[in-house]
């Protein structure tokens, strides 16, 4: 069992703490994208990276359309490969999706994570009465349809606004070869899942500390999202970033690891 | 033809100088008078073509024949098993009567041999009985009382094989404070309950739930810890998706569930919902609360698990669907 969800959701296991940090991508990328910001924690905790079935280097065999068809399935994933490496009390970094897809976990078996911390998180991507998304129905709807015609040209399309900092275009390059490197019928599915999401009622069940990292100028979660999130979760710590774009571990790592360690430090582990 | 030839091959030709190969049967007729020859035939390439078609479809007889030989074999052994399984289902339905029968005379012969011994008794009988046969009493009738409560609620654990649930939307703070007061818990001393601060509404046997509840109160009460000036119970719940097939692993369909969490701080001894006999020092305690609770969930197609902590408390976690299940 264990070695099988080690080898399913390509699991690696870095650091040398006693304390364990879970790492969780986000949408249309994988465990590599991590790089720049796991090094700065290996000397006081485990790292563990691992790639959602259907992402990076995971078992494609493995992706079942039913159970991905809700983020519950990929939360599965998060629970398994804890369950898999006896992981409790254990911190948890999810990016993008990866925020709610942690919260369903951790809401699922809170004794899994003592604290989250949440980078670009969004409860509902669609804007709804009272409540901004960012996006709206016909908007995301627009995407898909992209996705389904021209593949190549949704990831070129995405990548640069998913990413800004057009001074540094190969990170850009990065994020468009890692959504094209990914099956596309996987990612059309999983880009479906995630957008068309709410999880507006689940994140207020979460109860336990939480930060949430929101980036300036995020056209995919933008601070109204940021900041309804950290009001639904109670005591929950809200720090907005210099940080552009949605994907600050990558593009402005230095102030990730320092705002993850400045939160880390005043938890009582 | 000497009678032997029974095939003679021809080419006609034609008009047009076109060959036509045609081969035909020969059969001779002897007649007293004279001898008949009757030739029956067709063209060569249309003869080949009804030759082809011939074996094929021998074949594809042979095999409709083979296959159906397969399924006879098949279809006798499902009537084999068939047998069998309705004579293990007669089986299964004499003990299960067999049992609700026993059942019924223990509980009747219990309650019968319990009303001798009542308080009542010792009150206006017990007068002149020295102190320690008194005290002997008092803990026979405690056992008994406890013995009451326990067929009743054997009665009810055998009820729910044959019960058809009464599904009605149910509020849980209402089912929880219904069971807190049949329980007489309401003003209990040294007992904080925390109810949820959400209340939820779903579909389940209000009747049944409460009892669910009733048993689990029991039960930190029974189990409560000596050390602890307070018994400390939280309940709280919330709604959650999960995949309805909670037992089969790789089948996936997602619905709405509600999620409540029991938790105490009692002893933390008993959490195997299996567990019906409890071995104690002086004799053996019979408690089907657990398993009663286990079969309350279940019969809502839900799921209830348990964990606890020696001396730190119990936490049963309780997954039951939002609505009425629909097979």
């Amino acid at each position: 069992m264990t070695q099988d969800i080690v080898s399913r959701n390509n699991v690696i296991i870095k650091g040398k703490g006693d304390k364990t940090i879970v790492f969780a991508h986000g949408f249309g990328c994988d465990q590599n994208m991590w790089r720049f910001v796991t090094p700065a924690f290996e000397d006081d905790y485990k790292i563990v990276l691992f790639d959602y079935v259907g992402c990076g280097k995971s078992d494609i065999s493995a992706y079942n359309v039913e159970r991905y068809s809700n983020l519950e399935g990929y939360a599965q994933d998060v629970l398994d490969v804890c369950k898999a490496l006896e992981i409790e009390d254990a911190i948890f970094v999810g990016h993008s999706v990866s925020a709610m897809i942690g919260a369903l976990a951790a809401i699922e078996q809170p004794h899994i994570f003592s604290s989250m911390i949440f980078i670009g998180p969004s409860a509902r991507y669609i804007n709804d009465v009272d409540y901004l998304g960012g996006f709206s129905q016909e908007d995301l709807e627009g995407l898909l349809d992209v996705m389904d015609s021209n593949y190549i040209g949704w990831a070129n399309f995405l990548a640069p606004v998913v990413m800004k900092n057009d001074d540094r275009p190969e990170l850009t390059k990065e994020l468009e070869e890692s959504f094209c490197s990914t099956d596309p019928v996987i990612t059309r599915k999983f880009a479906e899942v995630t957008f068309f999401s709410d999880n507006r009622e689940d994140i207020s069940n979460l109860q336990l500390p939480c930060l949430v990292l929101q980036c300036s100028d995020d056209a995919i979660a933008p601070d109204e999202v940021g900041i309804y999130v950290h009001q639904q979760i109670k005591g929950s710590t809200y720090q907005k970033m210099e940080a552009t774009g949605h994907c600050p571990h990558m593009s402005h790592p230095q102030e990730t690891i320092e705002l993850i360690q400045e939160f880390l430090n005043q938890q009582p582990h | 033809m000497q009678k032997s030839v029974r095939e003679i091959y021809l080419v006609f030709k034609g008009a047009k100088d076109a060959h036509v190969p045609v081969l035909l049967n020969v059969e001779v007729k002897q007649t007293a008078t004279m001898t008949e020859i009757v030739c029956g035939g067709m063209e060569i390439a249309n003869r080949n073509r009804f030759e082809k078609e011939l074996l094929e479809a021998k074949k594809i007889a042979e095999e409709a024949l083979n296959e159906n030989a397969e399924l006879i074999k098949a279809k006798n052994a499902l009537v084999a098993h068939q047998k069998i399984l309705e004579s293990q289902y007669r089986k299964v339905n004499s003990l299960k009567e067999q049992q609700q029968e026993v059942f019924k005379l223990i509980a009747h012969d219990l309650q019968e041999r319990k009303s001798i011994f009542s308080s009542n008794y010792i009150l206006t009988k017990g007068k002149a009985l020295p102190q320690a046969v008194v005290e002997q009493l008092h803990r026979i009738i405690s056992f008994n009382s406890n013995m009451s409560d326990m067929l009743l609620t054997l009665l009810h654990f055998k009820e729910l094989d044959n019960m058809e649930l009464n599904y009605t939307e149910i509020s849980l703070s209402e089912v929880i404070n219904d069971a807190i007061v049949d329980s007489q818990l309401q003003n209990a001393e040294r007992l904080v309950i925390t109810y949820p601060e959400k209340d939820l509404s779903f579909f389940a046997d209000n009747r049944l739930l409460m009892r669910l509840f009733k048993e689990l109160l029991k039960n930190s009460h029974k189990e409560r810890n000596p050390d602890a000036p307070i018994l400390k119970i939280d309940i709280s719940a919330i709604e959650t998706v999960k995949n309805s097939f909670l037992e089969l692993s790789d089948q996936y369909h997602y619905d709405k569930f509600i999620k409540i969490t029991y938790t105490d701080n009692s002893t933390g001894f008993r959490t195997k919902f299996s567990e019906i006999i409890e071995k104690c020092v002086q004799f053996n305690k019979i408690n089907i609360g657990l398993a009663y609770c286990k079969q309350i969930v279940e019969k809502h197609s839900g799921i209830i698990t348990a964990d606890s902590t020696k001396c730190k408390g119990v936490r049963y976690t309780i997954i039951l669907p939002m609505k009425q299940p629909s097979h």
